[in-house]
């Protein structure tokens, strides 16, 4: 049996099938829904293949048609990859569930396809070892999200996803030259051979300066979120879900490797910049969201604080790596099931009252239980409380923090989770009292309510699998063998 | 056998009054007031001295009978009595009801305190006599008597949080609190002077003595005969009680201290006795003979601490004097009430209370007129206050009228009798 | 299989299963869920009375799950858990007979008596938790779960008070957090010892050591209700009575001090904080809370603020023993954890009864209320005579070691602040006696219900009336074995005589 499971190539599986399971819906609108679902479940299912493969034969290796790099396409994927894939497909399999009960007709069948797409594309993304396929499948991730962003077509939506097509297309484009230069310089685009061979030179600060931008506004960090909340706010649910739990976190993760492999002993200052700006980005999404009037709005600028906490870790990973990285890869993790289940939570209070203006929310907690006890949920990851994965991220950043003697950081950190806190029971606060004007209500089918639930389950569970998930990062050891947990 | 059953009539004599307290329990019981005295009535007749020790109670303590005790526990049951006989024949008063759970929680407070013979006992016991007595003393009264009641609290409160403080002292030197260890034991140490003046200070408040006999001669003012009876028999006894059993006699000289004790037994006196002369109706009578009578036993005691020698010759007498005390003043007051109550006469009602909240109503409008005077200029404020201050010392030798002090009389003799001890000081 | 490792999880589970079931029960099976929540804190109480046993003989239970690689989620029965743990699961138990009576037919209640059990869960989590981080968890898991239980009405005025409380609480939660990460990037450990894990730290910590114990005070001293913190808790009072009365007067304030004690016995250890110089400051502090707490009950007409002060003040006289660091104090702070939670509780039912059964809510609406409810304001009686310190009840031997522990430790001042504090206790409790029981009754009761020939509900009625006799009952019986006094004996004896 374990044999039978550890020669399954599952790496490929979890690429070919959403793709040709996209096509399929694309075709056949019919069974969209139903192929949808058991795909993203079957995807649940490889990612536990492929956990089991590389638990027993470590750090997985496939090279597809035969052909090995140089010249071939790699899969790769250690513990950090593992875990991106893991995370992208339990949430895309909650995704899945609220969606089926969300779409209507007409945009279930454009749903599907693009969806079974975007899901294909992460997954390569997580398995990609060559600057040039991560290139790739960030482009069509891109594009697909873009799409899924101006599904319903309305005039809001339109204009979000432009915004958000311009912020990606140039994204891309540069992060394209930049992976230009490197192979110009270089002769290569896989990561492992660039990280022997790349030194400092102009060409690789130039490199670095348009990769690195290019990504940091693809994961909109402060100050180049602009793109992010209107397009995240005016989407439907399922799909701002999407965004802020996984798209953004594709772009993060591609940094976070070059980093890690290629630019890290170059970087300079570039750390500090980033830790800065992640501090901006800290206070002033907290500060946005604080101010907004619009539970969407309020969510999406809460991803940009959240984003904020993820590049903090870059200054603190000088002398402390592993642990940095692993609070980071926490909070990213904690912050994916949490925001998905928060903007499913939210799509809930919108569909049911039909508005989302936070003062009129009116005691949704009587009304809609599971989904405000689902958003609190979520809440409490967000702000950090124990016990979630947010707190033992939150924890191990304080750590890294108090230890390193950066004070800055650490009333960063604080302040980050009070402000936090702040919006989110601006939210809750308002769920308990009475609107002053009765609204009429609409039904939401009991998947939708669970989907969101179990998400922010996740999210407080994970609080207590610090252990298991610490030591499948581990694998690999992404993060640098040399350094050991103090 | 015998003594466990004289241990258990002991517990019984305490529980069986709480008991009855309940007013469940005693709700078809013809004569509970009655009722509840009797085992302590059996037990001052039974002969024997016995003990009984409860080790759980509290931190462990004990309750003792002996030849002293008995005394004072003989003078309890028929003040108590005699109290519950008033009650139960007095027709004037509506509240006989209600007020039987606190009559008979003072009572068991009272036993307590007779039988206690460790300062943690008697201290609990003689708290719940001192709140229940005030809820006995008020109830259904009117405003002269709430007055008093309010008064009487106040000083409650001082002195019992004054006794504690010298509890405290006594426990942070010895474990064991019983009389005779404490006697010794708050000799020669660094809280001796506190722990005597703490203690001084909480029983001269609890037993009304001068200078703090205001709520006594309040309290005899306006409360029914019914109840005043017991003031004698059961805040001023066990007060005095409380000072016998608290300070250190027979054990060493405290000669400042003997002295200041003598001096307030000889105010007391003194002043009782000009009180009882300008200010006699008959309602009054027995307020001012007990504060003539404690000014006495407060003289003996000043005298026994400061020649230790004395002390061991007439210490005897000192319970039999506490216990016809207490007898004597309910028999003088059951009578006079009696008296009242079946001939009332225009001469013998009472006169208005200065009560300390009215003065503190004027010293209070007294603020607001100057602070308003304030408005109309400094040289009017002068003036103002000029004319008060010159107009106090004769209000207070015009008797008949209001003055800023407690009332004309108590103040003229209060400064009189100060005036007295000073010479008598500086004479020394 | 060793079952000992797993009952204090058990404790745990025993409020919070049940708490998640009855989140999913409908409105109306009431039978179902009294049934569930009795039987939890039933069993909540054998388990508990299981390892009282156990510990007196000697037996550890310890149990102890991974949380971080070098962090376990630790629940421990020491004795001064157990405490904490008793205290908690009997009051839970008594207030949910009241809270079944008092929420009888009001809407939400499975949604209540969810949070209801989420909160005793998390109360007995901060009991028996065996390390910081593990008290840290369920102190905020309490912080969220307190709070929907505040706005449980749903008014304006609830959803205010809420807000204020979690303003407080999460910022304390904050500061607490951050003091905690940092003594275990000092130490790297976190584990409760008695007296404290701190000593061996070399004398270049000590300023970095001054400050977190300041930042983990300020963070419980905001559940401890200490001044100038105290602020939300008069303001919580707008919750139902059974919620004022297990949560403001017990679990989440005691939850606070709690802390405060943990953390100057078995973090700091009290002879090394002496040694930091911390203890005098936290004893001011405490003596200041006290008197304040006490002056501004003195002008509180509505009755349940004026408990809510009073508990402020009394909440300090535990934190007031632990600073005055001595053996002696130590008994009577922690032993005060226990009866002030006796007394306050019953205090607080009673304010419920009156506002139940005749609609009373201010102190001036108290007229002869002793005449229509004996019993109620017999409780009410004993609790506040309790609270002034007068023997025989429970109050009186919290304050004889703290005033002996004051006087052995040299420290007379604190006698002056008992005293002051006993004498405005008695000038704020006394009035609502003297109108009680000796006022003439009014017509009519603002509101009222009537119960037949009862003066209320018997579900209303006995939690008072138990409550207050347990509070007379360990101050009469405080030489008893097993009783509150004897365990605190128990644990100042650990923390300073033993090597």
């Amino acid at each position: 049996m374990g044999t039978v499971i550890t020669k399954i190539p599952w790496g490929v599986l979890l690429i070919l099938l959403p793709l040709m399971g996209g096509m399929a819906c694309f075709l056949w609108p019919r069974i969209a829904k139903i192929l949808g679902l058991v795909l993203t479940f079957v995807g649940v299912l490889s990612v536990v293949g492929l956990g089991w493969q590389i638990m027993s034969n470590g750090v997985y290796h496939h090279a597809v048609g035969g052909w090995g790099a140089p010249l071939g396409i790699n899969l790769y994927a250690d513990g950090l990859s593992l875990l991106m894939l893991a995370i992208t497909a339990l949430v895309g399999f909650g995704i899945s569930v609220y969606s089926s009960g969300y779409f209507e007709r007409q945009h279930s069948t454009r749903f599907w396809p693009l969806w079974l797409l975007v899901l294909a594309a992460l997954n390569a993304l997580f398995l990609s070892n060559d600057i040039f396929n991560l290139y790739v499948t960030l482009e069509v991730m891109g594009l697909a999200a873009v799409a899924l962003a101006a599904l319903t077509g309305s005039r809001d939506a339109l204009s979000g996803a432009m915004r958000y097509l311009l912020a990606n297309l140039l994204g891309s484009l540069s992060y394209l030259f930049g992976v230009a230069l490197l192979y110009h310089g270089f002769g290569s685009v896989d990561i492992t051979t660039l990280a022997v061979q790349v030194k400092g030179s102009p060409t690789t600060w130039a490199a670095l300066g348009l990769i690195g931008a290019g990504l940091v506004l693809k994961t909109a960090l402060f100050p180049l979120h602009f793109w992010l909340p209107p397009a995240h706010a005016s989407a439907p649910a399922p799909v701002s879900a999407l965004l802020s739990a996984l798209v953004v976190k594709a772009s993060f993760y591609i940094l976070l490797r070059l980093w890690l492999e290629i630019f890290g002993p170059l970087g300079g200052d570039v750390d500090t910049l980033f830790g800065v700006l992640g501090a901006v980005a800290v206070l002033w999404g907290s500060l946005q969201a604080l101010r907004q009037t619009r539970l969407k709005l309020l969510v999406a600028y809460s991803t940009v604080a959240q984003i904020g906490y993820l590049f903090l870790a870059f200054p603190l990973a000088m002398s402390a790596g592993v642990m940095a990285w692993n609070a980071a890869v926490y909070l990213a993790l904690s912050h994916a099931l949490a925001k998905a289940a928060m903007f499913l939570a939210t799509g809930n209070m919108l569909r049911f009252g039909g508005h989302d203006r936070i003062a009129d929310l009116d005691r949704v907690v009587q009304r809609l239980p599971l989904t405000a006890t689902a958003f609190a949920l979520a809440g409490v990851s967000i702000m950090g409380l124990p016990p979630s994965g947010g707190f033992i991220g939150k924890w191990l950043l304080l750590e890294v923090a108090l230890a390193q003697g950066q004070w800055g950081l650490v009333v960063i950190i604080v302040l980050g989770g009070l402000l936090a806190a702040g919006y989110v029971f601006k939210v809750l606060g308002q769920a308990f009292t009475q609107a002053a004007v009765m609204h009429e209500s609409r039904a939401v089918p009991a998947s939708m309510e669970w989907a969101a639930l179990l998400l922010a389950f996740g999210a407080i569970l994970l609080g207590f699998l610090a252990t298991p998930v610490l030591s499948l990062v581990g694998i690999g050891s992404p993060f640098g063998a040399h350094e050991v947990m103090p | 056998m015998n003594e466990d059953i004289h241990s258990i009539s002991l517990l019984i004599v305490m529980v069986w009054p709480l008991l009855l307290a309940i007013p469940a329990v005693r709700s078809r019981l013809p004569w509970p007031g009655h009722l509840a005295i009797m085992p302590a009535a059996v037990r001052v007749i039974l002969p024997g001295d016995s003990s009984f020790e409860l080790s759980w109670l509290f931190f462990g303590t004990e309750f003792a009978i002996d030849g002293e005790v008995r005394w004072i526990l003989a003078m309890t049951v028929a003040v108590w009595l005699l109290a519950a006989t008033a009650a139960k024949s007095s027709k004037s008063d509506p509240t006989y009801d209600r007020t039987t759970t606190f009559f008979l929680l003072t009572l068991a407070g009272n036993v307590g305190v007779v039988l206690a013979t460790d300062l943690v006992g008697f201290f609990s016991f003689s708290t719940l006599m001192g709140y229940s007595f005030y809820g006995l003393m008020i109830h259904g009264g009117n405003a002269e008597v709430q007055r008093a009641g309010r008064l009487y609290l106040i000083f409650l409160i001082v002195a019992d949080l004054v006794l504690f403080e010298a509890l405290l002292l006594a426990a942070s030197t010895t474990e064991d609190l019983r009389y005779k260890v404490v006697r010794q034991a708050m000799v020669g140490t660094s809280s001796t002077q506190f722990y005597l003046w703490m203690a001084l200070v909480g029983f001269v408040f609890k037993a009304g003595i001068w200078p703090a006999q205001l709520w006594l001669s309040s309290a005899f003012k306006s409360v029914p005969f019914s109840r005043a009876l017991l003031l004698g028999g059961v805040p001023v006894s066990m007060g005095l009680l409380g000072m016998v059993r608290w300070l250190p006699f027979g054990e060493h000289a405290f000669y400042v201290f003997g002295m200041v004790i003598q001096m307030i037994g000889v105010a007391s006196i003194l002043y009782g006795a000009l009180r009882f002369f300008t200010n006699a109706t008959m309602k009054m009578l027995p307020a001012w003979s007990i504060i003539t009578v404690t000014g006495f036993f407060m003289a003996t005691l000043g005298t026994g601490l400061v020649y230790p020698a004395l002390w061991s010759q007439y210490e005897y007498l000192t319970h039999p004097f506490i216990a016809s005390l207490g007898i004597f003043l309910a028999a003088l007051t059951f009578t006079i009430g009696r008296l009242q109550d079946t001939r009332p006469h225009p001469a013998f009602a009472s006169r208005k209370v200065e009560d300390l909240s009215l003065w503190v109503g004027k010293w209070i409008g007294a603020i607001r007129r100057s602070s308003k005077d304030r408005l109309f200029g400094l040289q009017s404020l002068w003036r103002g206050s000029w004319l008060k201050v010159k107009e106090q010392p004769q209000r207070i030798l015009d008797w008949g009228k209001p003055a800023v002090l407690v009332g004309g009389w108590s103040a003229a003799i209060t400064m009189f009798v100060l005036l007295g001890l000073m010479l008598a000081w500086l004479a020394r | 299989m060793n079952w000992n490792a797993w009952i204090p999880l058990l404790v745990v589970a025993s409020s919070l299963l049940p708490g998640l079931v009855i989140f999913s029960l409908a409105e109306e099976r009431v039978r179902l869920r009294s049934t569930l929540n009795l039987a939890g804190a039933l069993v909540k109480l054998a388990l508990v009375g299981w390892m009282l046993w156990g510990v007196y003989h000697g037996r550890h239970y310890e149990t102890r799950l991974a949380l971080l690689p070098d962090l376990e989620l630790v629940l421990r029965a020491g004795p001064l858990s157990l405490l904490f743990v008793t205290l908690s699961s009997v009051l839970w138990l008594v207030t949910t007979v009241y809270a079944i009576g008092y929420l009888e037919g009001s809407p939400h209640r499975s949604r209540f008596f969810g949070f209801f059990s989420l909160c005793v869960s998390a109360t007995v989590g901060v009991a028996l938790s065996g390390n910081l981080i593990s008290f840290l968890l369920f102190y905020e898991l309490l912080t969220l779960s307190t709070y929907p239980l505040i706005v449980h009405r749903g008014t304006e005025v609830a959803r205010r008070a809420g807000h204020s409380y979690l303003v407080y609480t999460i910022f304390g939660g904050a500061l607490l957090l951050l003091g905690t990460v940092w003594l275990y990037t000092l130490t790297g450990t976190l584990e409760f010892t008695p007296q404290g894990f701190l000593n061996s730290l070399g004398e270049e910590h000590h300023p970095a050591l001054i400050v977190i114990f300041a930042l983990m005070i300020a963070g419980l001293g905001v559940k401890a209700a200490l001044v100038p913190l105290h602020g939300w808790l008069p303001q919580a009072m707008v919750a139902p009575a059974p919620v004022s009365a297990l949560l403001h007067a017990v679990a989440v304030v005691k939850a606070g001090v709690f802390g405060i004690v943990r953390v100057v016995y078995e973090v700091f250890g009290v002879s090394f904080a002496a040694e930091l110089g911390v203890t005098g400051p936290l004893a001011w502090l405490a003596a200041t809370t006290i008197i304040y707490g006490s002056l501004r009950a003195l002008f509180q007409d509505d009755l349940k603020r004026r408990l809510a002060f009073c508990t402020v003040s009394q909440l300090s006289y535990i934190v007031l023993g632990v600073a005055i660091a001595g053996p002696i104090a130590t008994i009577g702070g922690v032993v005060h954890l226990v009866h002030q939670g006796l007394m306050k509780i019953a205090l607080f039912f009673c304010a419920g009864n009156l506002a139940e059964t005749l609609g009373i809510h201010k102190v001036s609406e108290m007229n002869g209320v002793g005449r229509r409810m004996p019993w109620t304001m017999a409780a009410f009686t004993i609790g506040a005579f309790g609270m002034m310190g007068a023997p025989p009840i429970a109050g009186f031997i919290s304050k004889w070691y703290l005033g002996l522990g004051a006087l052995e430790a040299g420290q007379e001042w604190v006698i002056l602040v008992l005293a002051g504090s006993s004498l405005l206790n008695a000038a704020y409790f006394l009035p609502i006696l003297h109108r009680a029981w000796f006022q003439e009754p009014p017509e009519t009761w603002p509101e009222e219900r009537k119960f037949g020939r009862k003066e209320t509900a018997w579900a209303l009625l006995l939690p008072p009336v138990i409550t207050a006799l347990m509070a007379l009952g360990a101050g009469m019986l405080a030489s008893a074995p097993f009783s509150p006094l004897g365990w605190a004996q128990l644990i100042a004896q650990r923390e300073f005589y033993q090597p």
